[in-house]
């Protein structure tokens, strides 16, 4: 994978004078930064960041958008080549989104009031970029609400590009934060708030996902962050990922990561004595673990555990997170 | 940084997550699953998270033994939960979840046995009723509206005896009810502070249409009042003379059609139950139009993986036929009729109740709805609901009569996305067209 060849455009809106302030974007579109440039190594130069442009918080807007395409259009003509612009394009968003008639999942730009209605959707955005075929891959990844707005205009998209002839050769990854008509959901995070699926995405592709080789394979990132995010907030709370893949391909990889292994920290507070039953439900392979012992830190391959105290039904245990702290 | 960080790690269960090659031999053991309607899915996931089986409706499978857990899905409803398989498992419907509903499609739902017979008594005398409903209160006469395009108001919730239709309660329900001629008519519904949103429906020959509403705390721009709640409503257009077992199936597999589709989920009731659907004695042409739009987005969807279609496509052009002589002139299923190439027969001057129907119309490549229509001033006030289209009715263009044609209506000569495209730009900017046909940005005087 040569992260060289890897481009991104990536937007973290906060401030919306007229829509409501959130607290994570900002802070996801730092980590999603430093996880682009410190970890996959993608160059400085390849990143296009936007961000909250106070006063006026009109900036981003739709038009920023097309100007962003349109200047893609322009590099692909002086290129040569099958995908003439690079292997990867990551598209990242993380603001206030509602779910639009036709366009459905669109971002909403700051500039946005009731009455003046300026968003972008996304799916006719990666269409346009899939359609091109300027990129080998795309990667989108969508952290905002999907819920339908009663003064919310229906988006258009007036990019509508013809199909390049290798354009369904384009593997799409793409990660909403919520199915339509649900609210997508930022929680603190060890005193710090963010996107709960930009967080569970981050986690996965830097080795929480990984196989045994260190690949991150886009069916198991799917899985992965589905898990993740449901641990974080519950059932009804899954996000909407299509890996890009048919059941019948090989699985595609998506990144290469060391493999890091969740871990599970065991603390007993009103059960401090007598033996509980860890189990891995994938094997059915149960270990003892002494809850006098205190508080102990296991590190598992991501899963489902089974948890059983004396005298106590088995209680499950979803390992995704670099840490899930199980208080007994 | 983990406060648990200077704790010793000890590391477990290190063998493959893959999920595919079982670590040890185990006996395989049949796994059934029943959802109890057809439109609700199954999942079983496996201890990686790793989805190993799924099923529409019911599940037959033999699965290694072992721990798993079955995910149920109706529309944006989930149950979940974990089975041990170490012998043949059989699990019944009571699981799955029901779809959202204002209709008294289940005894979940908190409908009493009077309540719905009200209802049902109702769609037996009208062809066009509204039932709204308070889950905690008597409801009040709200500002429920029936119209024509031509604006007339035909049914008044606040007095319906002025305009010749019946108004009732019992108990937590409200309903009002009449008899019109079949074709296209808008459901306006205005709560005090709060702005008035509209909603189209068919009615089709020989058919009833029930609209049903749930009052609810309803917000817009920081205010907060009770009222029908529109996008939730559950619309059912069926054949009159029905019994009750057979209206409350329909309603079920009705709303669960509509959850499912609200949510772009390509799942399709079984082939019987659609074709019963429109049957001509026994028809249900709402459910019929749903399915349509299932079975479009489950072909689109095989089409887009090189599958084969053919099935769906024979199905669906059936479907579009049988609803083309069901309701005729609607623009539901002229909208069906052009995403599937055959000759259209419908009134687009009227909108169609689904906004999936809406996106085909409005499609730039289309260019189907009359200059100046109810349907064309409609365009700029679509809120984004789903599965069916409303609107702000305070953000409809004004209608162009000899009146007021030339005073500022140089957006009616605009193609319709461009039109649409300058009402989002606010009062500050305009679009019109130059007279070489060159699209001027300008700002308004």
């Amino acid at each position: 994978m040569d992260t060289a060849k890897h481009y991104a455009l990536i937007v973290g809106l906060s401030q919306y004078p007229s829509v409501g302030t959130l607290k994570g974007p900002v802070n996801d579109l730092q980590d999603v930064s430093d996880w682009l440039t410190k970890e996959l190594m993608v160059p400085e130069a390849n990143i296009t960041r936007w961000t909250d442009t106070p006063k006026l918080f009109r900036r981003p807007s739709a038009d920023d958008f097309y100007d962003w395409i349109l200047d893609w259009v322009e590099k692909a003509k002086q290129a040569t080549g099958t995908f003439p612009l690079g292997d990867r394009l990551y598209v990242y968003y993380a603001g206030h989104g509602y779910n639009a008639t036709t366009g459905q999942q669109s971002m909403i730009m700051p500039r946005s009031t009731p009455e003046t209605w300026n968003v972008v959707p996304m799916v006719p955005l990666r269409e346009s970029l899939r359609l091109r075929a300027h990129f080998q891959e795309v990667v989108v990844i969508f952290d905002a609400c999907r819920d339908t707005l009663g003064y919310g205009v229906d988006a258009v998209w007036l990019d509508q590009p013809q199909a390049a002839l290798n354009s369904n050769q384009v593997r799409v990854f793409s990660a909403f934060a919520s199915k339509t008509g649900k609210k997508a959901k930022e929680v603190d995070f060890n005193g710090r708030w963010a996107g709960v699926l930009t967080q569970a995405f981050l986690a996965g592709a830097k080795g929480y996902a990984a196989d045994e080789n260190g690949v991150v394979y886009a069916n198991a990132m799917k899985r992965f962050v589905i898990a993740a995010v449901k641990d974080q907030l519950g059932i009804d709370y899954e996000p909407d990922i299509d890996d890009g893949s048919d059941p019948n391909d090989p699985p595609w990889p998506l990144f290469q990561a060391a493999r890091k292994l969740p871990r599970i920290v065991i603390q007993p507070v009103t059960v401090t004595s007598g033996k509980a039953a860890f189990r891995q439900i994938l094997t059915g392979d149960t270990v003892e673990i002494d809850l006098a012992a205190g508080t102990q830190v296991k590190e598992v391959p991501y899963g489902y555990y089974g948890l059983t105290l004396p005298g106590q039904a088995e209680q499950k245990i979803i390992a995704a997170w670099e840490e899930k702290v199980v208080q007994v | 940084m983990s406060k648990f960080e200077s704790l010793p790690v000890m590391r477990l269960f290190t063998q493959s997550t893959g999920g595919a090659a079982a670590p040890r031999p185990v006996t395989d053991y049949s796994l059934k699953v029943d959802t109890g309607s057809s439109l609700a899915e199954a999942f079983v996931i496996g201890g990686s998270f790793n989805m190993v089986a799924r099923g529409q409706g019911k599940l037959d499978i033999r699965l290694p033994g072992g721990e798993y857990l079955v995910k149920y899905r109706t529309g944006d409803n989930y149950a979940e939960q974990w089975i041990t398989l170490d012998k043949d498992v059989e699990l019944a419907s009571s699981y799955a979840p029901v779809a959202n509903s204002a209709a008294p499609i289940a005894e979940s739902t908190g409908w009493s046995n009077e309540e719905s017979m009200f209802a049902e008594q109702l769609r037996g005398q009208h062809n066009l009723s509204i039932v709204i409903r308070d889950r905690n209160d008597i409801p009040p006469a709200d500002d429920v509206r029936i119209r024509r395009t031509d604006g007339a108001t035909l049914a008044l919730l606040t007095d319906p005896t002025a305009t010749g239709w019946t108004s009732r309660t019992e108990s937590h329900v409200l309903g009002m009810g009449g008899n019109v001629t079949a074709g296209g008519y808008v459901v306006v519904v205005s709560t005090p502070g709060l702005r008035p949103y509209a909603m189209p429906v068919w009615v089709a020959p020989n058919c009833s249409t029930q609209v049903f509403m749930e009052r609810r705390t309803l917000g817009t721009g920081g205010k907060n009042r009770r009222g029908p709640h529109l996008a939730s409503a559950s619309i059912l257009i069926a054949t009159r003379y029905l019994d009750w077992p057979r209206v409350k199936h329909l309603m079920e597999m009705t709303d669960a059609a509509k959850s499912v589709l609200s949510y772009d989920r390509p799942i399709v009731p079984e082939e019987q139950e659609i074709l019963d659907a429109l049957d001509e004695k026994f028809s249900c042409p709402i459910l019929g139009l749903l399915a349509a739009h299932l079975l479009r987005l489950k072909y689109e969807g095989l089409k887009a993986k090189g599958g084969d279609a053919s099935k769906t496509e024979t199905l669906l052009a059936t479907v579009v036929q049988n609803l083309a002589r069901l309701m005729p002139g609607s623009p539901d299923v002229g909208a069906l009729q052009l995403a599937i190439g055959v000759p259209v027969s419908a009134d687009f001057s009227v909108p169609p109740m689904l906004s999936h129907s809406w996106a085909i119309l409005v499609d730039p490549a289309v260019s189907v709805i009359p200059p100046n229509s109810y349907a064309d001033r409609v365009r700029a006030a679509v809120c984004a609901t789903r599965p069916w289209l409303i609107w702000n009715k305070s953000k409809m263009t004004r209608e162009t009569t000899p009146a007021n044609r030339g005073k500022r209506t140089i957006t009616v000569d605009l193609p319709p996305e461009l039109r649409l495209a300058a009402s989002q730009l606010g009062k500050h900017l305009t679009l019109s067209l130059g007279p070489d046909g060159r699209v001027i940005l300008s700002r308004r005087q």
